[in-house]
C-alpha cells in the first residue's frame, strides 16, 4: 500500500506510462538521452514533477536496472577529521544524494564521493552507456564553496559521469555551473493537467468524487501536483463511507494558524501584537515549515484578505489610487524580506521585518485623510 | 603539596604544553616575541595585551618567555615618601622613568630582557590625553621591548585601559596589539582535569563541570573554586552535585549595556547637575522638555566595547526585547530593518570579512538607540528577556536530524507537506513518529520540549487539525511498523536493505 503519489508516478518518458504533462520536453528528453548526455540542470516549483522526470529519464538510459535501488550510508572524512555520513540511494547505474544534508561539509562530499563514483568506469560499457549519473538533489542549498568544487569535477570527470542538479530556483546557483549544464524547466501544470492527472488517479482507485470537490483540490494544490494527490488521498481516508459534495479539503493546520496569524496583524498594529506574532511564527518554524514558504503563504494571505479589504472601502470612499500604492509597496517589501532571508541566516528577523513593515503600511495607509 | 599556597600559583603552567589557551593566540604571542628580538628591528616593539581576567595573558607570556630564555622585568610602583613622610604620588614619572632606564640583568646570562607592565598609574585613567601624549614620548626612548598586560573587562569604563589604549593611538605609536579570549569550554576542561589531578584527591567529573560552567572562561576563578572545593579536612565531604561558587561580581555588566541602549537616555539640559553639554546649551536658549534629540547619555561605541558580547549575540538580545521600548510601529520597522540587515552582513561571507567585526553591532545599536528616542518605557523594574532564537535553533537541529535518517532522498518539502498529510493517510498514532511530531497541533508549543510534546501527543490518540470533524480512534489492530516500511520511500524504489532497523531506532 503505497501512497499514491508513489504509486502512480510515471515510470516512463513517451509512452502507455509515460509523463502526463510537458510532452515536448519529454520528448526532448528522450532525444537527449539517446546520445551522449551532457550535464542536466533541473529546476522549477515543488510538485511539478522534476524528480519524476530525472526517473524517467535514468530509466531511458539504464532500462529497469536503475530500478534496483539500494539504501546506503556512504562515509566520508572531513579536512578537520571528522567522521560524518551522507544517505544515497544508489543502483549499479547511478547514485542519489542530497549534499547539503551534511551542512558546510558539501564541499567535500561533492568532491570527494563524486569523485570516488566518477574515477571507476561502467561495468559492461560495451552494453550499456559509458557513464554513471551522479543525482544531487536540492542544489540550491549547496553553499557556495561545493558549488565552485562541483565546476572542476564536472569538466574533469565529464567522460565517465554524467550529473544531474536538481534544484527549485536557478537564482541560488552559480553561473558557472549553470553555463556546463543544460536547463531543463519544468513549471508546475497548469489547472487542466491538473484536473487530468486527478481525474485518472481516481478512476484508477475507483474512487467517487464529486466535480466540485475535485475542483477545489485543484485550486486548493497552488500548481503542486504532489499536494493534490496528498490531498485526494488524504480525503478518501477521511470520508470513508464517500465523499459528499460539502466535505472538507484537509489542509496542513499550520497553513490555517497562518491565516489566524495574519488576521491577527490586520485587526491591531501594536507592539503587543507584534510580539504575539513573533511567538506564532517561532512556534511553526520550529515544525521546519521553511520560511520562505511562511513569507509566501503571508503574502497571499494577506493579497486576498487585503483585496477584499480595499474592495469594500474602494466602495466606500471611491479612492481607488490608495489600495494600489499599498499593495506595490508591501510587495516590495516581502521581495526584499524574501531575498535577506536566502542571504541571512536567522530566518526570525526577516520574517518580523516584514511584518512590522506590512504594519506599518499598513497604518499610515489607513490613518492617511480620505 | 603546600596547603598554604593557593592553586592558581601552585598549578600554574610550566611548559608550553601545559597552557590550556589556544594555539593560534600562542604563537601569536610567540611570534611577537621572536620579532621583538629579531637583528633587523630598530627600535624595541611594544605590545598592548589584552583579554578577560584569568584568560591566561601573563602566564602565557611567562611559560613563553621562560622557554626561550628571556627575562622578564616587572614593573611594581614604588611607595616613596618625601621629606615631609607624605607618599609621593604614583604617577607618570614613575612608569616613565622605568620604561627607559636601561635595566641590568638580574640572571646574569640572560641578555634578552622584556619589561612586563601590569598595572599603570590611576593618574593615567584621570588624563587620557596625557597618558596617551607622555606614552608617545617615552615609547620613542625605550631601550628593552614592553609588553603591557592588562585586563580589559572591568567594570567601570574609566578604568578600562582599552580607554587608554585607543586605535588611534595603538596606530601612532606603532604598538601591536593581541586579545585573548575567555577561557574555552574543552580547555578549560583540560585544565580543571590537570589541576585535579595534581590534588591528593581528585574532584569527580560532574563537579568539574559544574565549576566548568560557573567560571564562565575564567580560569583563575576556576581555580579558586577547585581549591574550595577540595581543601579540609574531609575534602569529599560534599557529594555529587553540590560545589562551592565564587560568583564574579560582574556577570550582570553586559546587561547593564544592554539597558543602556534600549532606554537610549538623552541628555536633560534642564537636569540640575551640569554635564558638559548641558552647560553648552545654557549660554543658548533653555530648553524646558527635552522635546527635541539632545546628545546621548553614553556613547555607542563605548557601549558597544564594554558589552563585551560578539556582534550577534548584541544583535540576538536586542531583538528579543526591542518591541517593548519602541515608540511606533515605524520606528520598529526601521529598527528590524536593520537588524535584518546585520544579520545579512554577517551570514554572507563576501562581507562577512570585509567589514570589521563589530560593524553589525553598531548599526543595530545605532540604530536602536536613535529609534527609541521618546519611546515607551516600562513601568516597572524591566527584565531583559533571553534570546528565544538559539534554543528554537537547537530544537530546529534535533528535528532536521531525525528527518535525516528516514529512508528518503531530498524532499525539501516533507515537514511542511508530506508530515501533515502522511499523518491522515496513515493514520499514523505512534508518538515517536516524527510526522506526527510535526504535525501536533499548534497548542502543542515547541517550549515544552520533545519529551514532553510527545507525552502530550500520546494521550491524544490522534492528530486533530481545524476541518477535520471524525478524529478515529488509534486502530488497535493496525500494524505500522510493516505497513510503513516501503511507503516511507519518496520515490518507487525496491530496497534491498531493510529499512526496519532504522525505525526501531526511533
Amino acid at each position: 500500500m503505497a501512497l499514491w503519489v508513489d504509486k502512480y508516478r510515471p515510470k516512463e518518458l513517451i509512452g502507455k506510462d509515460g509523463v502526463d504533462f510537458h510532452l515536448e520536453q519529454a520528448n526532448h528528453l528522450k532525444f537527449l538521452s539517446g546520445d551522449c548526455m551532457p550535464h542536466l540542470l533541473f529546476c522549477g516549483p515543488s510538485g511539478a514533477g522534476k524528480k519524476t522526470r530525472i526517473k524517467c529519464l535514468l530509466r531511458e538510459l539504464y532500462g529497469v536496472g536503475v530500478d534496483k535501488t539500494q539504501l546506503i550510508m556512504k562515509p566520508f572524512t572531513t579536512p578537520s577529521n571528522r567522521k560524518l555520513e551522507i544517505q544515497t540511494v544508489s543502483s549499479n547505474y547511478h547514485v542519489e544524494m542530497t549534499p547539503s544534508d551534511v551542512g558546510i561539509y558539501d564541499r567535500v562530499v561533492v568532491q570527494d564521493l563524486v569523485k570516488e563514483m566518477a574515477q571507476t568506469s561502467q561495468i559492461e560499457a560495451s552494453s550499456q552507456k559509458s557513464f554513471k549519473v551522479v543525482v544531487l538533489c536540492e542544489a540550491d542549498s549547496l553553499t557556495r564553496d561545493a558549488q565552485h568544487g562541483l565546476r572542476r569535477t564536472m569538466e574533469k570527470y565529464a567522460n565517465n559521469c554524467k550529473i544531474i542538479l536538481c534544484c527549485e530556483s536557478l537564482s541560488r546557483i552559480i553561473e558557472p555551473l549553470q553555463s556546463r549544464c543544460i536547463i531543463i524547466n519544468v513549471p508546475a501544470p497548469t489547472d487542466e493537467e491538473m484536473t487530468s492527472v486527478l481525474m485518472k488517479v481516481i478512476q484508477k482507485e475507483k474512487l467517487e468524487m464529486p466535480q466540485n470537490i475535485l475542483q477545489k483540490i485543484v485550486e486548493k494544490s497552488e500548481g503542486n501536483l504532489r499536494r493534490a494527490i496528498l490531498m485526494t488521498e488524504a480525503i478518501k481516508m477521511e470520508n470513508e463511507n464517500g465523499i459528499s459534495t460539502n466535505a472538507q479539503i484537509p489542509v496542513p493546520e499550520w497553513e490555517i494558524y497562518l491565516q489566524e496569524t495574519a488576521r491577527l496583524i490586520l485587526q491591531k498594529q501594536t507592539s503587543e501584537v507584534l510580539l504575539k506574532v513573533r511567538e506564532r511564527l517561532y512556534e511553526v518554524l520550529s515544525r521546519l515549515i521553511p520560511p520562505n514558504i511562511i513569507l509566501k503563504v503571508r503574502i497571499v494571505i494577506t493579497a486576498s484578505l487585503k483585496s477584499k479589504f480595499n474592495f469594500q472601502k474602494l466602495l466606500e470612499h471611491l479612492l481607488p489610487s490608495c489600495p494600489e500604492s499599498i499593495v506595490r509597496e508591501v510587495v516590495s517589501e516581502a521581495a526584499c524580506s524574501e531575498h535577506r532571508l536566502v542571504m541571512g541566516q536567522k530566518a526570525i528577523y526577516h520574517l518580523e521585518k516584514f511584518v512590522s513593515s506590512f504594519m506599518d503600511i499598513y497604518l499610515t495607509n489607513a490613518s492617511k485623510p480620505k | 603539596m603546600n596547603d598554604n599556597d593557593l592553586l592558581t600559583n601552585e598549578t600554574a603552567p610550566k611548559r608550553r604544553d601545559e597552557l590550556q589557551i589556544h594555539n593560534k593566540k600562542l604563537g601569536e604571542v610567540s611570534n611577537w616575541l621572536k620579532s621583538a628580538f629579531s637583528e633587523d628591528h630598530s627600535a624595541p616593539g611594544v605590545l598592548y595585551l589584552t583579554g578577560p581576567t584569568g584568560s591566561g595573558k601573563s602566564t602565557s607570556v611567562e611559560v613563553l618567555c621562560k622557554e626561550k630564555n628571556i627575562e622578564l622585568i616587572d614593573y611594581t610602583p614604588e611607595l616613596l615618601h618625601d621629606d615631609f613622610l607624605e607618599y609621593e604620588k604614583h604617577d607618570f614619572s614613575q612608569l616613565i622613568r622605568f620604561l627607559i632606564r636601561r635595566h641590568a640583568s638580574l640572571m646574569g646570562g640572560s641578555k634578552k630582557q622584556i619589561l612586563f607592565v601590569t598595572e599603570l598609574p590611576d593618574q593615567s585613567y584621570q588624563d587620557a590625553e596625557r597618558f596617551r601624549e607622555e606614552m608617545y614620548e617615552a615609547l620613542h626612548r625605550i631601550r628593552h621591548p614592553v609588553i603591557f598586560c592588562l585586563t580589559n573587562d572591568i567594570a567601570c569604563w574609566n578604568l578600562n585601559p582599552d580607554k587608554l589604549f585607543t586605535r588611534e593611538f595603538i596606530r601612532k605609536a606603532d604598538i601591536s596589539t593581541i586579545t585573548f579570549n575567555p577561557v574555552a569550554d574543552t580547555f578549560m576542561k583540560k585544565a580543571l582535569i590537570r589541576a585535579s589531578n595534581l590534588l591528593p584527591s581528585p574532584l569527580s567529573d560532574t563537579k568539574l563541570n559544574i565549576i566548568k560552567e560557573e567560571a564562565r572562561g575564567d580560569l583563575r576563578t576556576a581555580m579558586n573554586m577547585l581549591q574550595m572545593n577540595s581543601v579540609g579536612l574531609n575534602a569529599n565531604r560534599r557529594t555529587g552535585m553540590k560545589v562551592i561558587c565564587a560568583s564574579k561580581a560582574n556577570k550582570e555588566e553586559a546587561f547593564h549595556m544592554l539597558g543602556r541602549i534600549l532606554y537610549a537616555k538623552r541628555v536633560n539640559p534642564n537636569a540640575p547637575k551640569l554635564t558638559r553639554f548641558s552647560q553648552k546649551r545654557r549660554s543658548s536658549v533653555p530648553i524646558p522638555e527635552p522635546t527635541e534629540r539632545t546628545d546621548l547619555e553614553n556613547d555607542p561605541s563605548d557601549i558597544i566595547t564594554m558589552s563585551s558580547m560578539s556582534s550577534g549575540k548584541l544583535v540576538d538580545f536586542l531583538f528579543e526585547n526591542e518591541p517593548v521600548f519602541c515608540p511606533s510601529i515605524s520606528n520598529y520597522r526601521r529598527v528590524v530593518d536593520m537588524f535584518s540587515l546585520c544579520d545579512v552582513l554577517a551570514g554572507d561571507w563576501n562581507t562577512a570579512r570585509s567589514f570589521p567585526d563589530e560593524y553589525a553591532a553598531q548599526i543595530a545599536t545605532r540604530s536602536v538607540m536613535w529609534n527609541n528616542f521618546q519611546g515607551s518605557r516600562p513601568k516597572t523594574m524591566f527584565c531583559i528577556a533571553r534570546p528565544t532564537e538559539k534554543d528554537l535553533e537547537k530544537q530546529m537541529t534535533a528535528t532536521r536530524n531525525e528527518i535525516r535518517r528516514l529512508p528518503m532522498i531530498g524532499n525539501k518539502h516533507f515537514s511542511s507537506l508530506d508530515a501533515p498529510y502522511r499523518g491522515i493517510i496513515e493514520n499514523i498514532t505512534d508518538p515517536q513518529r516524527i510526522e506526527l511530531f510535526l504535525g501536533r497541533p499548534m497548542e502543542i508549543g515547541w517550549k515544552l520540549g520533545k519529551d514532553r510534546i510527545e507525552e502530550l501527543i500520546d494521550g491524544r490518540h490522534y492528530i486533530a487539525y481545524k476541518g477535520r470533524k471524525h478524529p478515529r480512534k488509534a486502530r488497535k489492530n493496525a500494524t505500522p511498523l510493516v505497513v510503513k516500511q516501503a511507503e516511507e520511500e519518496d520515490e518507487t524504489y525496491t530496497i534491498e536493505d531493510s529499512s526496519d532497523d532504522s525505525f526501531d531506532e526511533f
